[in-house]
């Protein structure tokens, strides 16, 4: 004969299994949804976040290559060269026409000698001004290679230094990008249990399953 | 019966964290376009405005059209649309156009996105499509959704207006013109009055002499120098300073040149500083008015040590012509050249 208080705990017992799968089933199914979710922001987020990383690399790395471009050979030979004429005609500007009865200096102050003086003065003023001409083209050369105001030392510095602002700024944004996406990976996923109100129905079963598992014992043990 | 089921744990803190991770990008996003514009303002403030010049760039660069990305910088507006359109995509909208589900903007590319046309060239028959269209209102693309339809954008090309690294209207022009001018008027009034003033003494010494009409006073002319014409290679002729006065006209040029470069020197670093102020504070109307506040203080100062050196040649080139001559003729007898009467620097003999 079964005792009816052991039956009545068998079946709390048994209810109180199912309650319990029950609840773990909800736990299960409401963490993976919040699992879901969550991987789906980090994902978004990371792709996101990679995509805005890629956008400023590449905005530095045009910088660079611009600047790379234009400290190569033809550039920077096409840039001394417009240096040596700026530097050339600030030298030597160029006029329409000689002016009007113009004189050597020499002329003018001593008046012309005449004969093979005055010849002689004629040569070695042509000398003079062709020698001081080729001095000036090669002041121009070696001034727009190296210091002059747009030479080629302080042309290179001028590059180098706009991309390297532009290779800052996004280097800057890339940082504070990294410091967003940090903060954004330490968000957590939700995490779920099973709640306090089944818990204590399941301590009551338990207790009553525990007198029912005793009653059960007994009567099994008095039929034997 | 509340409470028995599955209850978040931590809803609270993941509720801040979220808030706060939004909150961090929003900031960011706002840090960004303060650079930005800082950095524009400075930009103006010393260097003008950088010119511009339409380039092609590839759609595929555009956020939204990343392989892999989410379709980003869709807004609407543009093309205005209210619901008239149905059918299949035209081959050809004007601007302003109406499409079923109004248009789309990607990115700043001025390409459009059409939502609604029925069948879109096929891509979706019966069903609403998405139809992508160039500036010019031309039909480039259709597909079911955007994910099908950003494939097919990913090779074409847009025109994007790009920095030239030219800028125009320098806010500097008018000081580095002023600064120049002043540079040239003063060494070349500096220059022109110890020149006149070697040409006075070497006539005199000329004539004391009693070499006037000689070779030798013809050739110590062309040594102190002066201007001659020359042809240029272009036509016209060039103003060629020769002698010792094309020496100290060269010399001179270089230390303008020298100085003009200085000044673009430290309008640069006042730029840097404006930048690192930028950075420091991250907000662009401080840093536009420290960017003020530097290029006011931009001081040109003259290097007037070089003037000193920039005489030196007409000295030493006219008190060697009068210790070439000592010992030969009245000139010397008479005790002239002991008076010295050029020498600021020296007793002539370091050019004998």
């Amino acid at each position: 004969m079964c005792d009816p208080i052991g039956m009545i705990g068998l079946a709390f017992s048994i209810g109180s299994q199912v309650m319990q799968y029950q609840a773990q089933q909800d736990v299960m199914q409401k963490q993976q949804a919040a699992n879901d979710e969550w991987l789906a922001y980090q994902r978004f987020k990371s792709r996101q976040h990679d995509a805005t990383q890629e956008a400023m690399r590449a905005k530095a790395d045009a910088s660079r290559t611009k600047t790379l471009g234009e400290l190569g050979g033809d550039p920077t030979r096409q840039a001394q060269e417009t240096e040596q004429a700026r530097l050339e005609e600030n030298m030597a500007p160029t006029v329409d026409k000689v002016p009007a009865g113009f004189k050597s200096i020499g002329d003018q102050l001593l008046g012309q000698a005449g004969g093979r003086i005055e010849q002689h003065y004629a040569d070695a003023l042509t000398n003079a001004t062709r020698e001081a001409r080729q001095r000036m083209q090669d002041l121009a050369v070696v001034q727009s290679t190296t210091g002059s105001q747009f030479g080629l030392a302080n042309r290179a510095n001028s590059l180098l230094g706009q991309s390297q602002d532009d290779i800052k700024l996004q280097n800057d944004m890339r940082q504070g990008d990294l410091a967003v996406w940090g903060v954004q990976k330490a968000v957590e996923p939700i995490k779920y249990s099973i709640g306090s109100g089944a818990g204590a129905f399941g301590g009551i079963a338990q207790g009553l399953a525990g007198i029912a598992g005793k009653s059960l014992g007994q009567a099994a043990a008095g039929q034997v | 019966m509340g409470g028995k089921g599955a209850q978040p744990q931590n809803s609270q803190m993941v509720q801040f964290e979220r808030e706060q991770a939004a909150k961090a990008e929003a900031k960011e996003q706002l840090r960004k376009s303060r650079l930005e514009q800082g950095m524009k303002s400075i930009t103006e403030t010393f260097q003008g405005k950088e010119k511009t010049a339409p380039a092609a760039a590839k759609l595929s660069g555009v956020a939204g059209l990343a392989p892999g990305g989410v379709w980003q910088g869709m807004s609407s507006g543009g093309w205005s649309g209210s619901h008239t359109g149905t059918g299949k995509a035209p081959d050809k909208v004007d601007p302003g156009a109406n499409a079923a589900g109004g248009w789309s903007d990607i990115g700043d590319t001025g390409w459009k996105v059409a939502l609604g046309y029925e069948g879109a060239g096929g891509g979706n028959p019966g069903g609403p499509a998405y139809s992508a269209y160039d500036p010019e209102g031309h039909l480039r693309a259709v597909g079911a959704a955007w994910e099908q339809l950003a494939p097919q954008l990913e090779g074409l090309d847009y025109t994007k207006m790009r920095g030239t690294g030219e800028f125009e209207n320098d806010p500097f022009a008018r000081t580095k013109d002023k600064y120049k001018t002043g540079l040239t008027d003063l060494y070349g009034r500096n220059l022109n009055t110890t020149y006149n003033k070697a040409l006075d003494e070497a006539l005199y010494g000329i004539s004391r002499a009693g070499l006037r009409g000689s070779t030798t006073a013809k050739d110590l002319m062309k040594d102190v120098g002066g201007v001659n014409y020359v042809p240029a290679e272009g036509g016209g002729f060039n103003q060629v300073a020769y002698g010792q006065y094309g020496e100290a006209k060269n010399k001179m040029a270089s230390d303008i040149d020298k100085s003009m470069s200085d000044l673009n020197t430290q309008i640069q670093s006042a730029q840097d500083q404006a930048e690192n102020q930028l950075y420091m504070t991250e907000d662009p109307d401080v840093a536009a008015t420290e960017a003020h506040k530097l290029a006011g203080n931009i001081a040109p100062v003259p290097q007037y040590n070089a003037l000193g050196d920039l005489f030196k040649p007409l000295v030493i080139g006219a008190t060697g012509f009068y210790g070439g001559y000592q010992g030969q003729n009245d000139f010397n007898r008479s005790g002239f050249a002991n008076k010295n009467v050029l020498s600021t620097t020296g007793s002539g003999k370091e050019n004998g």
